[in-house]
């Protein structure tokens, strides 16, 4: 009984343990570090979880350097850590297990307050499965269905917390047209039953949201003044008491009466920074009228889109260009449904071709984030080009998502999620050799390799040990 | 001009006129199912039954495999159509032993779902083919991936869910032409959460899978009870037949005789109520029948193999199966085959065991092992399918299997279709690369020997264009 509660104990004192990033040293790889130029055979350091130098590392420096700490990569490409635009990781274990699935906020068609940090389980047995395949950072997001889903974050895949795991939150604000909300709000009088009811509450929502912004501006405008009052008021007592001039006031001046302060609002709270664009506004959108709805809305309000789907944005892609709005896709989107009708495998080529920003995610968004490389290269098989298919993948999404200044590139101050691999980092067939995040070397490890080796070891080739 | 300019023109349409026919013999889409030989020259080969040849040639005449080796090995018959695929892969057309297009026809609405009559448990007597549209978009989609045949079956809702049928996926045509003729009757059950999930859901039988393994011994013992039937009616047939004749014999004999006859001419048998579901589980039974169940879990692996002990039958392949590692032995001992995905995991709980190693443990124990789709998505892709198999282990050569030749034989085809080899059926997709590299794309397609897809002639009608604005 002691022996185990000792056990326990020790288990409890590693999972709380901070992260011992040790500084390395990765040598002689092709660097590909999507912001410039390839390098080959060049270093990478790292040091305190940050990239320090990109390039070539004096030897004086490397002999600083153990051994356990140096990589040396020959023949392989560094390149950083795979980014997933979007994505349900930690969020859910179990789709069909409700218990287990904190996706979808199904209480009501504007569930705008809800953030995806409030449900990421870091200790989720999905995240090993996804950096596997050298996915180090996703965007996680409340799944669609509402009219409003609530507000997304951008995570490193690694920490035992959320606070370990969280880089930005809110990252933006999802909004879902289309099919979506018409299916999950069928029920009588649960919410608008057509696209015209959906545009029409979105509307009326940011048209709220915006008058909430405008009386707290107010608010703050009076606040500001009471307070300048209120300082002044000592002074101007003073003045009135002292003051023995013939035609001094009558009434003694009255103490500056705070002004009311407008009711808190917490769904409207969380919309109101999409107005004017502070926030990005995701629209979840694939049908061509759709999208030209989010098109409008995002006009009359401001907002910043970002098109989420898009089956049918090769429809109007360089208008989505000229309005500078990226577009998230899954490039193996089919024409399985109503409204991705129009899915075609060349969407990211068309797209990129106008000028539009892409980024890619999996059909799957929990438990098929791992196949995010194996997307961008069939984009590439259908004739995009592959350094803007790798982009996809890494530095076009930390854009996207706010974070570019410090994720998604291999560059002196960013942060270390870093992927080595053995060939082109978009074959299947290639193996992810090392996956580092913030600096730390990952363990190739999951549920599912464990189980394999449980179950299955005498049949396979002993791990090559990275 | 004019005086030179005429025969100039003639000229022109006289070698137009000697050409034309030539280039209507060489242009897409080619057709080798007829007495002029096809041959496509120049590619690497993936036979599956034996090493790929580097550069091979394939003769296809009458829609078979003629001729397949090197390109200095062969001799392509001076009047064949010649297909350049220099650079270009060859392999058997894709075989997706698991497809629900056509039931689930896409678009996916309320209205084009066929696949499940989740109106009784046990639904043995329906068959996919009844309810198949041929308008299902995926078909073409599939074509471009090079696959060329599918075993369509009824869904997961019911244990016993119906019969499946294989499909040659030719275009343009009717069921009755895509139905291979060579098939045998394949059979579809299931385990597991997804009928007491149905059933349960209803507060109807079953609600656990005590309730799966108490229906199943249910309906397979009425079945036998029927069989018994059956076989008394047959003998009580002939001893009817029989006595029918001897009182014909008397009372002819007393015709003859002038005697009279007042014996009471002999009953015939009733014959037992017809009871079309358990004909189908007497053929199971019988082994007329090929039978495919789905699982997830270990226990109902073992539940289903308990049953197949209990009323003797076979089971061919265990789908889905993403614990079936952990317990590769016993498959390998019964020779029971094994569809499954590389990666698919995670979205009920009988699917959080699974493991991406879990085939090369299961080809590695001897176990005959599928990738198949399940998908109308994935079956356009399932190269990247077997690619993903070579990056947790499998051989390039063992990967390739699991998508042709393994299929074939679990489907009871493999004399037919399922590699490149001398008789078979010509049914030969040709990728640009490799199929195993993500690149890859499938340049044409062909089924018996006729061309049913041609990448060059789709992109050049391609109309992607942008809407006016």
């Amino acid at each position: 009984m002691k022996t185990l509660q000792v056990i326990l104990a020790a288990t409890l004192l590693l999972a709380a343990a901070p992260s011992a990033a040790q500084d390395l040293l990765i040598r002689n790889a092709n660097v590909h570090t999507v912001s410039d130029m390839a390098i080959i055979g060049g270093d990478v350091l790292i040091r305190d979880g940050m990239i320090a130098t990109v390039g070539k590392v004096s030897s004086a420096e490397a002999a600083k350097f153990s051994d356990d700490q140096i990589i040396d990569a020959k023949g392989k490409t560094v390149l950083p850590g795979f980014f997933a635009a979007y994505s349900q990781l930690g969020l859910v274990e179990v789709d069909m297990v409700a218990s287990t699935n904190d996706t979808h906020e199904s209480s009501g068609w504007n569930t705008a307050q809800v953030r995806a940090m409030d449900g990421y389980n870091a200790l989720s047995e999905l995240i090993p499965v996804a950096r596997l395949n050298g996915i180090t950072q996703a965007l996680v997001a409340p799944a669609t269905g509402n009219i409003f889903n609530g507000q997304s974050a951008v995570v490193s895949l690694s920490g035992n917390s959320m606070e370990r795991a969280l880089h930005t939150s809110p990252a933006a604000l999802h909004i879902t047209l289309g099919e979506g909300p018409k299916e999950s709000w069928d029920a009588p009088g649960d919410g608008p039953k057509t696209r015209m009811g959906t545009a029409s509450s979105l509307r009326s929502e940011f048209q709220k949201a915006l008058e909430y912004k405008e009386s707290w501006t107010r608010y703050r405008e009076k606040y500001a003044k009471f307070q300048k009052d209120r300082a002044e008021f000592p002074d101007k007592l003073r003045r009135w008491n002292e003051d023995t001039s013939p035609d001094k006031s009558k009434d003694e001046p009255e103490p500056p009466e705070a002004p009311d302060a407008p009711d808190t609002n917490l769904q409207l709270e969380a919309i109101a920074p999409a107005i004017g664009g502070e926030l990005r506004t995701a629209f979840h959108a694939q049908r061509l009228d759709d999208i030209e709805t989010m098109l409008r809305i995002s006009e009359e309000f401001k907002l910043s889109p970002v098109l989420i789907g898009g089956g049918d944005a090769w429809k109007i892609a360089s208008l989505l260009a000229e309005k500078n709005v990226p577009v998230v896709m899954q490039p193996s989107l089919q024409p399985a449904t109503m409204e991705t009708s129009g899915a075609i495998y060349e969407s990211a080529r068309i797209l990129n071709a106008a000028g539009v920003k892409i980024a890619f995610m999996t059909g799957d968004t929990a438990h098929g984030v791992r196949n995010l490389p194996y997307e961008a290269g069939l984009a590439v098989a259908y004739g995009l080009p592959m350094d803007v298919a790798i982009r996809a993948i890494t530095l076009s999404p930390a854009e996207i998502w706010g974070v570019s200044e410090f994720l998604g590139a291999i560059k002196s101050g960013y942060r270390a999620n870093l992927i080595i691999v053995d060939g082109d980092p978009l074959q299947p067939t290639t193996q992810v050799t090392h996956v580092i995040v913030g600096g730390e070397q990952m363990e190739l490890r999951s549920r599912q390799t464990d189980l394999a080796e449980k179950y299955g070891a005498r049949y396979l080739a002993p791990r090559a040990n990275p | 001009m004019m005086k030179t300019g005429i025969p100039c023109r003639a000229l022109v349409l006289a070698a137009l006129a000697l050409i034309l026919p030539m280039i209507a013999l060489s242009a897409p889409p080619y057709d080798g199912s007829g007495a002029t030989p096809l041959a496509l020259r120049g590619g690497k080969i993936y036979r599956i039954s034996a090493a790929p040849i580097d550069s091979g040639t394939v003769i296809i005449r009458n829609g078979l495999i003629e001729e397949v080796g090197g390109v200095n090995q062969v001799t392509i018959p001076s009047d064949a159509v010649v297909v350049d695929v220099s650079g270009k892969s060859i392999m058997p057309g894709i075989i997706d032993a698991h497809s629900h297009m056509g039931v689930y026809s896409w678009p996916g609405v309320d209205a084009h779902s066929d696949g499940n009559e989740a109106t009784s448990p046990v639904t043995a007597q329906v068959r996919a083919e009844d309810g198949i549209n041929l308008e299902d978009p995926a078909f073409a989609r599939a074509r471009a991936g090079g696959v060329t045949t599918v075993l369509v079956l009824p869904g997961s809702a019911n244990i016993i869910g119906g019969e499946g049928v294989v499909l040659k996926l030719k275009p343009n045509a009717l069921l009755s032409v895509m139905k291979m003729a060579e098939a045998p009757r394949q059979i579809k059950m299931a385990m597991g959460e997804n009928p007491k999930r149905v059933y349960g859901g209803r507060d109807q039988l079953p609600s656990t899978r005590m309730g799966t393994m108490a229906k199943l011994r249910e309906v397979f013992t009425k079945a036998i009870e029927q069989k018994v039937k059956l076989e008394k009616y047959e003998t009580d047939t002939a001893r009817y037949e029989d006595k029918k004749l001897r009182w014909e014999a008397k009372r002819d004999e007393a015709a003859k005789a002038g005697k009279p006859f007042d014996d009471d001419a002999p009953e015939p048998p009733t014959p037992p109520a017809k009871d079309a579901l358990s004909n189908v589980l007497i053929d199971v039974m019988s082994g007329d029948v090929l039978v495919h169940v789905h699982c997830y879990r270990k226990d109902d692996i073992q539940d289903i193999i308990r049953i197949s002990d209990e009323f003797n039958f076979k089971i061919v392949a265990i789908h889905h199966a993403l614990e079936a590692y952990k317990l590769a032995e016993e498959l390998a001992q019964r020779n029971i085959a094994v569809a499954t995905w590389p990666d698919w995991w995670g979205f009920k709980m009988e699917a959080y065991d699974a493991t991406p190693l879990a085939p090369t443990i299961l080809v590695r124990a001897n176990v005959l092992t599928i990738f198949k789709s399940d998908s109308a998505d994935i079956v356009q892709r399932m190269y990247t399918e077997a690619a993903k198999g070579v990056k947790y282990g499998l051989t390039e050569e063992e990967a390739l299997a699991t998508i042709t030749l393994n299929p074939a034989k679990i489907l009871g085809i493999d004399k037919w279709v399922g590699t490149i080899e001398k008789g078979k059926q010509a049914d030969i997709a040709v990728f640009s690369k490799s199929p195993l590299d993500i690149y890859t794309r499938a340049e044409m397609t062909f089924i018996e020997g006729r061309q049913v897809y041609d990448r060059a002639t789709e992109e050049a009608t391609m109309t992607h264009k942008e809407f006016a604005r």
